[in-house]
């Protein structure tokens, strides 16, 4: 029984990292209409930017936090401008998602070049393990679901509720309209890559003491894109959801079979996909011809 | 449609021609430095990675095999000749590696070559390496290897078939009756883990559960889950070693109280490094430990601090080592003919390297013995050696 | 008008009856043999990116599927000589009939998924493919791989050194170009173009969407199959390792910078990449930084790859020097949709 706890938890706190890496991407697709295959590397960024803020540089954590948001910002804004601003014109989807390719290098071998191949260490948030009866789980795991937790409350709230966040949703609905309001989509489209630049950023903190800090944290992403496409492309609801199935998927799956772990959670992927084509949350609109 | 096609073709032409140059002018260079007289430096080619991810082994390669090109140089060279090292690098791919090896072997005028590429790479090479007469010592340690049989390939370590059963014995002698099986999917975790529980089975041992992850899998505490439920009373790990150091971390957050045994990867520098105080208690059977207690190993030990200000990885020292193989054979055959330095290498006897000792013992795999080490404290503590 | 294309074609003929003696005649006597060994390798991926072309060029679909049926289509080969002890030639059509069935049952249900959604299931193919490739020990010998696969032969002539395999290799990949330009011309390739072009459109007009793609993806996949059965007899070795995500990204990036709605433009691409960390040795540990920026600013200055770039080129010289008859493959015919 303590074991399928201990796997249930694993794989929702694994699943709230896929949300993350999910959501920042599920924004740019509603934004900008464009996948972007660097997202991993955002959230690789992340990990190693707070390890900077944190170990080399000894900063508190509320200070590495504050410090460590606005550069996520300023990432994200430089991200904007270097791989997708050139190329809006662009009529063909297929030179977005290749300039993303060539981002996902570019920052990995930044990386390398700045803090070497071989991976570091960051320490937990606070160290030690939980322990209920025979489950062991160390308190990052309870973070992680926490400060994942609030992030996506906070998405909602901010897409839902507030004015800004109806703002950026209008003008990535239509800009030509939202431009005729007076609305900018530059600074619109700006924030929506500083929010998944930060969505990504954190994340990679929060798995950074789990799995070191190292240019392969990137690998993540292909699970996040798992999440996203069987929530449905367009909906952060579903892609949060189907983040945390996979993640659960992934952990039980290696009570069958550990060596087809991998494709065990892609062929789920497909079968949904089979079964609704759309997507779990999905609206069935055919793609803009 | 044949205009096109036409196009196409004067353009192939135009692309071709650029590549014919480029292709020419290496090929003049080689031809260039074909006349050896006696003061040409004799040339012998490393192939690592010094690009990509896993760089950090190609640093650690390069400089065991540049301390004993300066160390034999400033004592003369062999043969009178001084010595001079050709790096190619072997990029992140196969491709890449299978490119690297080529080009040391066909136009880098080498006599011999070290190259600590993983097992699945140095078996795309192999057929080449026989094409070419030219010997190559390799890193690596699958038995499947040296079973195919190849003439020109060598194999500095013991192989993972004459490792196995000590890693066993080893076990039992730490208590183990049941022990769990955690490995890494590819070529050498496969071939490892498969000879361990062989020679479980064959000591009356039984296997608690065998469990195979693949190379980027990152997330260990599911399956330590499992191993902590299955009634397993020890962990045997095989991995690479940025794994190593994650499953000696993840280990110790859920912790897991049996007797641990790694392979040797779990007492390289850079795993202990890395997972810190979680490395602690670890038992493991490695080629090569700073605290080895051999006078070459320690004079290499030394030298390497003094000339580099980092301890040797098990990279540096078979580089080292390689070349010592090499060197030997070459001063034995009088000369630089790859066909004549091979012939001697299967005449190594008793060579004392850094590492270990290195005979010929019938099959291409040189080593003869293997080091048992416990992780106390951040070091290596060596508490044995295994011979073959 | 008539006589000046006359003209024309016979300077064109004779351009390209030098450029065939020179690739099969002057490359192999003046490279060296690594030289021959990289080339060897670029015209293997070349005829796996060839099924991009198919894909994304005609087709206007993002797939990362190639290295799955380049894995089917060597593993296919490998186990046909190995296991069968097959000629070479009977090897290779194997492999590629074994993809081929393979994409069809696969893109049968794949290419029911439209645009993005259809990426993402190519995407989940490469892992799943990989897990096998890594663990089905009995038919692709596990991660130990398969060795000792025989070199080409045909008709009792054997290919053993890099610049005989060379021979085979430019011969086949110089077919599937031509095969690839002449689908261009058929109905298939149109309806393929229209497909790309307008999806709606297409259907009004009465092509069958889904029935297109489908041939698209296992005539795709054909090519692919072809490549991993060409790599396996000219390594003599397979093993999972080769395919992998990233290297079907290097695929579709191979095919992009050269430009991928033409043949020619693929084979720039091909050899560009395979050559770029030759010519950038010095540059050691930035080689692949500088490749991803590289990547990077291409797409903005120039998205249609190298050939465009040349089309372009051939287009404004044209206009120059007034040479009538329209521009034969321009960036004109391939506008995006």
């Amino acid at each position: 029984m303590g074991m399928y706890l201990q796997l249930l938890v694993i794989g929702l706190s694994m699943g709230m990292i896929y949300a993350m890496i999910a959501m920042g991407i599920v924004l740019l697709i509603r934004a900008v209409g464009v996948l972007n295959f660097a997202q991993g590397e955002l959230f690789m960024m992340g990990a190693y930017v707070t390890f900077a803020l944190s170990v080399q540089l000894s900063m508190p954590l509320w200070a590495m936090l504050i410090v460590a948001l606005i550069i996520f910002c300023l990432f994200g804004a430089l991200f904007m401008f270097s791989v997708y601003w050139p190329l809006r014109k662009s009529t063909w989807s297929a030179t977005i998602i290749i300039s993303t390719l060539g981002a996902s290098t570019v920052i990995k071998e930044i990386a390398k070049i700045i803090w070497g191949s071989v991976p570091v260490v960051q320490p937990p948030i606070i160290k030690g393990v939980l322990e209920l009866g025979t489950v062991r789980l160390e308190y990052q795991y309870l973070f992680i679901i926490g400060i994942g937790l609030l992030l996506i409350v906070g998405t909602f709230l901010l897409f839902d509720k507030l004015y800004i966040g109806r703002v950026m949703q209008a003008a990535a609905q239509d800009k030509y309209s939202a431009e005729l309001l007076g609305i900018s989509t530059v600074v619109t489209t700006m924030l929506t890559y500083m929010i998944s630049a930060s969505l990504a950023g954190i994340g990679g903190w929060l798995v950074s003491p789990l799995f070191l800090v190292s240019t392969s944290l990137g690998s993540f992403m292909l699970k996040g894109f798992a999440g996203m496409v069987i929530g449905g492309l367009g909906d952060v609801k579903g892609a949060v959801l189907g983040s945390l199935l996979i993640g659960v998927i992934e952990s039980f799956s290696t009570l069958f079979t550990t060596t087809y772990k991998d494709a065990v959670v892609f062929l789920v992927l497909i079968i949904v996909l089979i079964v609704r084509p759309q997507g779990f949350f999905g609206q069935k609109i055919s793609e803009k011809a | 449609m044949s205009k096109k096609l036409m196009t196409v073709l004067s353009l192939l032409l135009a692309c071709v021609m650029l590549l014919a140059a480029c292709g020419g002018t290496t090929t003049e260079e080689t031809e260039g430095s074909e006349a050896s007289g006696s003061d040409d430096p004799i040339r012998i080619g490393v192939v690592t990675t010094l690009s990509g991810s896993n760089s950090g082994h190609g640093e650690y390669c390069k400089e065991g095999a540049e301390l004993w090109k300066e160390q034999v140089n400033a004592n003369g060279g062999i043969l009178g000749r001084p010595v001079e090292i050709v790096y190619e690098d072997n990029g992140e791919t196969d491709q890449s590696y299978v490119n690297a090896m080529v080009k040391a072997l066909s136009s880098d005028d080498v006599c011999a070559i070290f190259s600590n590429g993983y097992s699945s790479q140095v078996a795309l090479v192999c057929p080449e390496v026989e094409n070419y007469e030219i010997p190559l010592i390799a890193g690596c340690s699958s038995h499947a290897l040296i079973e195919s049989g190849y003439e020109y390939f060598w194999m500095l370590r013991l192989t993972d078939q004459y490792v196995s059963p000590a890693m066993v014995n080893a076990c039992a002698d730490l208590g183990m009756t049941n022990p769990a099986i955690l490995h890494v999917s590819d070529s050498y975790g496969q071939g490892m883990a498969d000879y361990v529980e062989k020679a479980l089975l064959d000591k009356g041992m039984t296997v608690a559960l065998k469990i195979s992850v693949s190379e980027d899998e990152s997330q260990f505490t599911p399956y330590l889950t499992q191993i902590a439920n299955s009634g397993a009373d020890g962990l045997i790990a095989i991995n690479h070693q940025d794994q190593a150091a994650v499953v000696m971390m993840q280990v110790d957050a859920l912790g897991l109280d049996m007797p641990l045994m790694g392979c040797s990867q779990y007492a390289s520098a850079l795993a202990m490094d890395t997972a810190g105080e979680a490395a602690n208690g670890w038992y493991s059977l490695a080629d090569w430990t700073c605290e080895v207690d051999t006078e070459e190993g320690k004079a290499f030990v030394e030298a390497y601090r003094a000339a580099y200000n980092r301890d040797p990885d098990m990279q540096s020292v078979c580089a080292y080592d390689a070349m010592q193989v090499i060197g030997a054979a070459i001063e034995r055959a009088g000369t630089d003919d790859p066909k004549a330095i091979n012939a001697e290498i299967e005449k190594t006897n008793g060579l004392k390297g850094a590492m270990t000792t290195y005979t010929f013992n019938g099959d291409h795999s040189l080593g003869t013995t293997i080091f048992m080490v416990q992780t106390e404290n951040l070091s290596g503590k060596l508490t044995g050696i295994v011979n073959r | 008008m008539k006589k000046k294309i006359n003209t024309n074609t016979l300077i064109l003929g004779g351009v390209s009856l030098v450029a065939l003696l020179v690739m099969y005649l002057v490359v192999p006597s003046v490279s060296s043999v690594y030289m021959m060994t990289v080339l060897n390798g670029a015209i293997i991926f070349y005829v796996a990116c060839l099924g991009i072309t198919v894909m994304l060029g005609m087709g206007g679909m993002v797939s990362f599927a190639a290295i799955s049926f380049m894995g089917i289509g060597a593993y296919a080969s490998a186990n046909l000589s190995l296991k069968l002890g097959v000629p070479t030639i009977v090897s290779m059509l194997g492999a590629i009939l074994v993809s081929m069935l393979a994409a069809l049952i696969i893109g049968a249900v794949l290419l029911r998924l439209s645009g993005t959604f259809f990426t993402f299931s190519t995407v989940a193919l490469v892992q799943i493919s990989y897990s096998i490739f890594t663990n089905w020990k009995e038919v692709t010998g596990g991660p130990d791989g398969m060795g000792g696969i025989s070199t080409f032969e045909f008709f009792g002539v054997k290919a053993v050194k890099p610049n005989e395999n060379y021979m085979v290799l430019l011969t086949v990949g110089i077919l599937c170009a031509l095969f690839v330009l002449r689908l261009k011309k058929t109905n298939l390739g149109r309806a393929l173009s229209s497909v790309r072009d307008n999806e709606i459109a297409a259907k009004i007009m009465g092509v069958n969407v889904y029935r297109t793609k489908l041939a698209a993806f296992v005539i795709a996949a054909a090519l692919a199959g072809l490549a991993g059965s060409l790599m396996v007899h000219n390594h003599h070795f397979v093993a999972a390792t080769s395919f992998t995500f990233d290297q079907s990204t290097t695929f579709v990036i191979m095919a992009m910078l050269g430009g991928v709605s033409n043949p020619f433009g693929v084979f720039m691409g091909t050899v560009l990449i395979t050559m770029l960390p030759e010519w950038l040795k010095p540059l050691q540990e930035y080689i692949r930084l500088v490749y991803g920026l590289g990547v990077m600013l291409l797409m903005v200055f120039m998205p249609m790859g190298l050939w465009g770039l040349f089309t372009g080129w051939v287009k404004k010289l044209k206009a120059k020097f007034k040479i009538g008859h329209k521009v034969m493959i321009g960036i004109s015919s391939t506008k995006e949709g």
